[in-house]
């Protein structure tokens, strides 16, 4: 009886979650750096990865200033193997800011990547 | 066919071989009928050996390609055929399932386990990569198998393996899914949900595949169905987290144990050491969760008075002490700084815990909650256990106390976790106990076969296989 009662209750669950996990997976946007959630709460879109993907050569090193901890937390899922390191190391920056003051006389190349995002190129 | 798909399907078939060496070493397949039926258990124990030595590969400096992958998998596969001269082979089982009546029950569970399991597998290759939107998945787990790739090893300077969140978890995960991208020479995160997909039709394998000689088909198939349908079960397929291959490395880690106790057989120990190593270097609580599962077992054996089975089925819990301590020193060789989640300290001080008794309060509750009354993913499984265990108790104490012990144990654990832990109570309970528990369900629900099978048989009948002295020593003295 106990077996029957948990299948039974098995199969009434199983077709509305069968079609919940489906129209899930249907109504996902189809890039891959769209699946980083937290992302989506503070940005349209994560297309900007995808520029920044471009733009910064791979096994260069980046920094992500002023910016959310999602946005750093996120990016070395899509910018590896570009390497994330301290400000004050990088040769690539991800801004929500502006430069950091520091670095502002060495900033060679500002490109905006939309949703508010600057790339900004470091010289030596 | 390019790479990409090539390249992790030769890498399965390594698995499948890797894992399928091990068992003929240890004596439980000798044959190509036997190699069929634990065709699913060949390849979660593949997936294990060849983790557990890519992991070891890592700690040792080396980079966890291909050529590591290759090294593991001649390795491995000369243990097994090493291990088969001087390991006796198992004696062929007989068919207990296929010998009854209940036979079209076993078709109707496979049906509908496998059309839910072609929908879970046509979800994640339409999901590809968007199956990875829980934060454990993109913040670490990938972005450390990304390293690997990348980097050649587990690199610990900026932006490297250690520099992103929780990097003292051990490295089996990231590892595994390192060695899908080195397959695939691309590091294609959309690769990886297939590849759980494999596991975890690869783990209901296991399970059919252990139990179809064991138990009867009225036993094991609305056990398989219902752990098949388990919306908790599928949904993690293709995430990208460690909770599902943990959860199925230590269930099996279980059920093997029960059925080495029952049989007396060592091959099995043999095995669920295997899986019980590979646990413990699969997440944090892999060494905890595998010692669970020891303990509970080893408990049965004590309380029928087979001490000499409780001892063996202890010596099991040296498989993961020994992996979590090559970690370990890892990581103190490599002077790798972490803050842990939670700190065992905090139970010393009786202070601090009285002052954060809210925070035991609520983990009481959502974990008790998801435990038992999650109907909408874990189903009634714990509950199911709960109730045979008890109604069998008497009857069957060496495997009836396994899902309560396991169950209350590992309830108590993750509540005293969620306690002693330095995150927000709230959120962090709420966003992991659902898939942190799934290892106590699944073993759990891997043993509900064998318990069902008990409640079947005649009150003084001993379970089929088992030594007549370990029934006859049961409390009920039957």
């Amino acid at each position: 009886v106990l077996v029957a009662a948990a299948l039974a209750q098995a199969l009434i669950v199983l077709p509305g979650r069968a079609r919940y996990e489906w129209r899930i997976a249907r109504e996902r946007e189809p890039s891959p750096v769209n699946v980083i959630a937290p992302l989506r709460t503070y940005f349209r879109s994560t297309a900007f990865f995808a520029r920044a993907a471009e733009m910064i050569p791979p096994r260069a090193s980046y920094a992500v200033y002023d910016a959310g901890d999602a946005l750093r937390l996120a990016a070395p899922y899509v910018l590896l193997p570009r390497r994330q390191v301290a400000v004050d190391r990088a040769r690539w920056i991800l801004s929500t800011g502006g430069a950091p003051p520091e670095l502002a006389r060495r900033i060679v190349k500002r490109t905006p990547l939309g949703e508010g995002i600057e790339l900004l190129e470091v010289g030596g | 066919l390019s790479r990409s798909w090539l390249g992790p399907l030769v890498l399965d078939l390594a698995l499948l071989a890797t894992g399928a060496s091990l068992l003929y070493g240890l004596g439980l397949v000798r044959g190509a009928r036997a190699l069929a039926r634990l065709a699913g258990l060949a390849f979660v124990l593949g997936w294990a050996a060849l983790g557990s030595a890519l992991s070891l590969f890592l700690v040792l400096g080396l980079a966890g390609g291909t050529a590591e992958l290759s090294l593991g998998f001649v390795l491995l596969v000369g243990l097994g055929l090493g291990a088969s001269r001087v390991i006796a082979a198992r004696p062929a089982r007989p068919c207990v399932a296929h010998c009854r009546l209940d036979r079209w029950l076993l078709a109707v569970a496979a049906t509908v386990a496998t059309a839910y399991l072609g929908l879970q597998l046509a979800r994640v290759v339409v999901d590809g990569t968007g199956s990875h939107w829980y934060w454990d998945a993109w913040a670490f787990w990938i972005p450390k198998a990304k390293s690997i790739f990348f980097f050649g090893g587990l690199d610990t300077s900026p932006g490297g393996f250690t520099s992103f969140p929780s990097p003292a978890y051990p490295p089996l995960l990231p590892a595994m899914q390192a060695a899908v991208f080195a397959a695939a020479g691309r590091a294609d995160a959309g690769l990886l949900p297939v590849q759980e997909w494999l596991l975890a039709a690869g783990f209901l394998g296991a399970l059919s595949g252990l139990l179809v000689p064991r138990v009867s088909g009225r036993a094991l198939a609305p056990a398989l169905l219902l752990v098949g349908v388990t919306p908790g079960f599928a949904k993690y397929i293709g995430s990208g987290l460690a909770d599902e291959p943990l959860a199925f490395l230590i269930a099996l880690s279980g059920l093997a144990l029960l059925l080495a106790q029952r049989e007396r057989d060592g091959r099995l120990l043999g095995l669920a050491a295997i899986l019980a190593g590979a646990a413990a270097l699969t997440k944090q609580e892999g060494l905890p969760l595998a010692l669970l599962v020891v303990l509970a077992a080893a408990l049965g054996a004590l309380v029928v008075g087979e001490r000499r089975s409780a001892a063996r089925t202890a010596t099991v819990a040296i498989a993961p002490l020994l992996a979590t301590i090559a970690w370990r020193l890892w990581l103190h060789l490599n002077d790798v700084h972490y803050r842990a989640d939670y700190s065992p300290a905090r139970l010393l001080h009786p202070r601090w815990l009285i002052d954060h008794a809210g925070r035991l309060h609520y983990a009481l509750g959502q974990v008790a909650r998801t435990l038992f009354l999650s109907t909408d993913v874990w189903l009634l499984i714990a509950l199911l256990a709960i109730a045979l265990s008890l109604l069998l108790l008497r009857r069957a104490p060496e495997i009836a106390l396994f899902a309560p012990t396991t169950l209350i144990l590992g309830m108590l654990g993750f509540d005293v976790t969620y306690w002693i832990g330095r995150l927000p109570v709230v959120q962090w309970a709420s966003t992991s106990t659902e898939r942190v528990i799934s290892s106590v369900v699944l073993s759990v629900a891997a043993m509900l076969p064998l318990l069902i099978e008990r409640g079947l048989e005649p009150a003084s009948a001993g379970a089929p296989g088992e030594q007549p002295s370990l029934a006859a020593s049961s409390l009920t003295g039957g």
